[in-house]
């Protein structure tokens, strides 16, 4: 009996332990230190995890990439970059867990990611409190006065909006649009700012059909709206979805264009396996053309790599804005030579940055728009599929006045 | 139009059903609400998807080596973690059976990744009937959800060894004084609702897509239509699954984003008219 006492007694000292451990971490690095830590918040779980993994993936391979040249320089000391990615699980509380986690465990500096904005709402307010630069690689939601710390690096869901709307108007001719939102933030959104530029635009939106997340039988969401024949399906769902509408309203007999403002789907073989290759045929959605033209020396070795290692199945290598977040943030360390918030900020208001991933600089503004100016304004490609890959279609350049 | 929004419907209702028929069969028998069975159906799903797409077995021998071996599982999950539990608190089998959904989404994850994938379909192409378009697809997922229920229904009502079911649905203890061995029969209705979940994964699949994250609400579902049917009532999943695939299949061609109002509006109703479902009579978790 004493025996089985003490046993007892020691597994239940070993389980408070372990459950007590989690919050005393091994001492994480200081600013000084050799490692300078980079959390990228992102859903690697649920729908929207193939984005969210792709993200990780193109950050990794920036930041390997960036240790294999030595590092980045501040003040005189060098750093080796690690990313440290949490799931933000697409969610308000789950963006606010993993920046707690990234902010306060991990002691990361800066931040990248969210691209979607319930996940941006959770954590915003808390890297702002506790000035961490952050980085969005997304289009969620945008910056203003009330977050100073955070940089839009891409285009933002209403810039990415416009810019299709242009390029199906002037280059395909397609003015009447059915639109299918998420019915969820993202779609709300998208649908709303549609709606208040659509004169301006010179778009007629035939219907308007908010999908339930995780929706799979879209019939009774097409079948209607599909009688009015319009243009063009601007499909602003998760990727899965959007392969479900390409095959359900082909099936349905619809003829015209099938459109997404979000990126081409990376590993497009599973995707019309999903969609139906002869149905995906034209689907056009944000993908940068497949050349290495115009691109940085560091560029063009960051996309050689990505093609060998992150996608020797074949990825299509689409918006490779993926990690033009991590190449902004090491610029304006390099530049700055700080890691002073309110000094990277400048640096971030005045510089001309060199992106990686494409021809055209990159600067920062939309202080008319937004109110700050931590928005860059940037040209979103389109590109349609065509056999099993895709056919570059244009650019357009939206101004953020 | 209408036509099209009615066989949509349809197409929803015969989802719906075949889900719910095989949670309604475990209720009906084991008095276990089986939170793992969306797990069981993703699992079906994902076996017809590896022994197709990845070792190249055609769409039919997938589907039943799918089915065999979900059968496998369920009934493992009978053995090692449902039948220890009878007669303990209910709440301890509703536990353990939501930390088993858990395990087996988790475990689709690790094996399977998080990612979309595809069953080719053996059907292809469309049919214009009454003005409606449908695809043959799914014609035949609602002929073969047609048939597995029908089977189901038959083989509880119209065989010996459905007689038997029932009458261990009814009183266990009083079926086991007249000979009935309780624990096969507890393996074996577990063994063919886990089929049916599979065979819901291998009709299903092919019409949309798979991945770890299908099985939630399609339980969801499912437990809601068993409920507004009559816990342990086949036909009451029958006739509740097709109110509520009218319902949204006629809602979300219409109303949009007040079909989920409405239909919560609708079940809200029934619970308060018929407390125990449609078809349902009062029972006890033994």
């Amino acid at each position: 009996m004493k025996r089985r006492n003490k046993n007892r007694w020691i597994g239940l000292m070993m389980l408070a332990g372990f459950m007590v451990a989690p919050f005393f971490p091994a001492q994480a690095a200081e600013p000084g230190q050799k490692v300078l830590k980079i959390g990228d918040l992102n859903p690697l779980t649920g729908p929207a995890a193939a984005w969210g993994m792709n993200t990780l993936k193109y950050l990794q391979l920036a930041a390997q990439l960036t240790n294999s040249k030595g590092g980045i320089t501040v003040a005189g000391q060098n750093y080796t970059v690690e990313i440290v990615g949490v799931d933000d699980k697409d969610t308000v509380e789950g963006g606010r867990a993993a920046a707690e986690k990234l902010i306060y465990r991990d002691k990361a500096k800066f931040l990248v990611g969210s691209f979607r904005p319930a996940p941006v709402s959770g954590w915003a307010p808390l890297a702002t409190k506790e000035k961490i630069m952050a980085a969005i690689g997304g289009p969620s939601i945008s910056p203003g006065p009330k977050t100073p710390y955070l940089f839009q690096c891409a285009a933002s869901l209403a810039e990415r909006a416009e810019a299709l709307v242009k390029l199906m108007n002037k280059t395909l001719g397609a003015k009447r649009a059915l639109f299918l939102c998420s019915d969820d933030l993202d779609g709300k959104l998208d649908y709303e700012y549609a709606l208040k530029n659509k004169e301006r635009w010179g778009l007629e939106i035939t219907d308007l059909k908010m999908v339930p997340k995780g929706a799979t039988d879209l019939y009774p969401f097409l079948t209607e709206p599909l009688k009015k024949n319009p243009d063009w399906i601007y499909c602003k769902l998760a990727i899965g979805t959007t392969a479900l509408v390409v095959k359900q309203a082909r099936e349905l007999g619809y003829k015209g264009y099938i459109t997404s403002p979000t990126s081409m789907p990376g590993k497009i073989a599973d995707w019309q396996k999903i969609a139906g290759m002869e149905a995906s045929q034209g689907f056009i959605a944000i993908c940068d053309p497949l050349t290495d033209e115009g691109l940085s020396p560091l560029g063009k070795e960051a996309l050689a790599i990505a093609q060998k290692t992150l996608w020797p199945e074949g990825w299509v290598g689409t918006d490779r804005n993926y990690n033009t977040q991590f190449w902004i943030l090491k610029e304006a360390l390099e530049v700055a030579n700080t890691f002073d918030p309110d000094k990277l900020v400048e640096v971030l208001y005045k510089h001309t940055f060199t992106r990686h991933e494409a021809s055209f600089p990159l600067k920062f503004g939309g202080e008319k728009t937004y109110g700050i100016p931590n928005h860059t304004t940037l040209p979103v490609s389109f590109s349609k599929m065509a056999g099993s890959s895709v056919q570059f279609l244009g650019s357009e350049y939206v101004t953020s006045p | 139009m209408l036509e099209q929004v009615l066989i949509n419907s349809l197409v929803l209702s015969g989802t719906y059903i075949l889900i719910a028929s095989g949670l309604t069969l475990i209720f009906g028998i084991l008095r276990v609400i089986n939170f793992a069975h969306g797990a069981l159906y993703m699992v079906g799903a994902y076996l017809v998807y590896t022994f197709l797409s990845l070792m190249g077995v055609n769409y039919f021998l997938s589907t039943v080596m799918a089915i065999i071996a979900t059968a496998m599982i369920g009934m493992a999950i009978e053995a090692g973690i449902l039948h220890p539990l009878v007669d303990k608190p209910l709440l301890a089998g509703l536990g353990a059976i939501l930390g088993v959904a858990f395990i087996i989404e988790g475990g689709a994850r690790m094996i399977w990744g998080e990612e979309n994938v595809a069953i080719q379909s053996p059907f292809s192409g469309v049919l214009h009937f009454l003005g409606a378009t449908v695809s043959w697809e799914r014609i035949a997922a609602v002929v073969l959800s047609a048939i597995i229920v029908m089977g189901l229904y038959y083989w509880i009502w119209n065989t010996k060894q459905g007689y038997i079911i029932r009458a261990v649905a009814e009183n266990r203890q009083v079926a086991s004084l007249q000979g009935v061995n309780e624990r096969r029969i507890r393996l074996l209705v577990m063994a063919v609702a886990s089929g049916v979940a599979a065979a819901a994964g291998a009709i299903m699949g092919p019409l949309f897509y798979v991945n770890p994250y299908m099985g939630g609400p399609a339980v969801f579902k499912g437990l809601l239509i068993i409920a507004i049917g009559g816990m342990g009532s086949i036909n009451g999943s029958v006739l509740a699954g097709l109110i509520v695939g009218f319902v949204e299949g006629i809602g979300y061609s219409y109303w949009g984003p007040l079909t989920e109002i409405a239909s919560f509006i609708l079940v809200i109703l029934i619970f308060v008219l018929r407390p125990h479902g449609l078809l349902g009579v009062p029972y006890e978790f033994h």
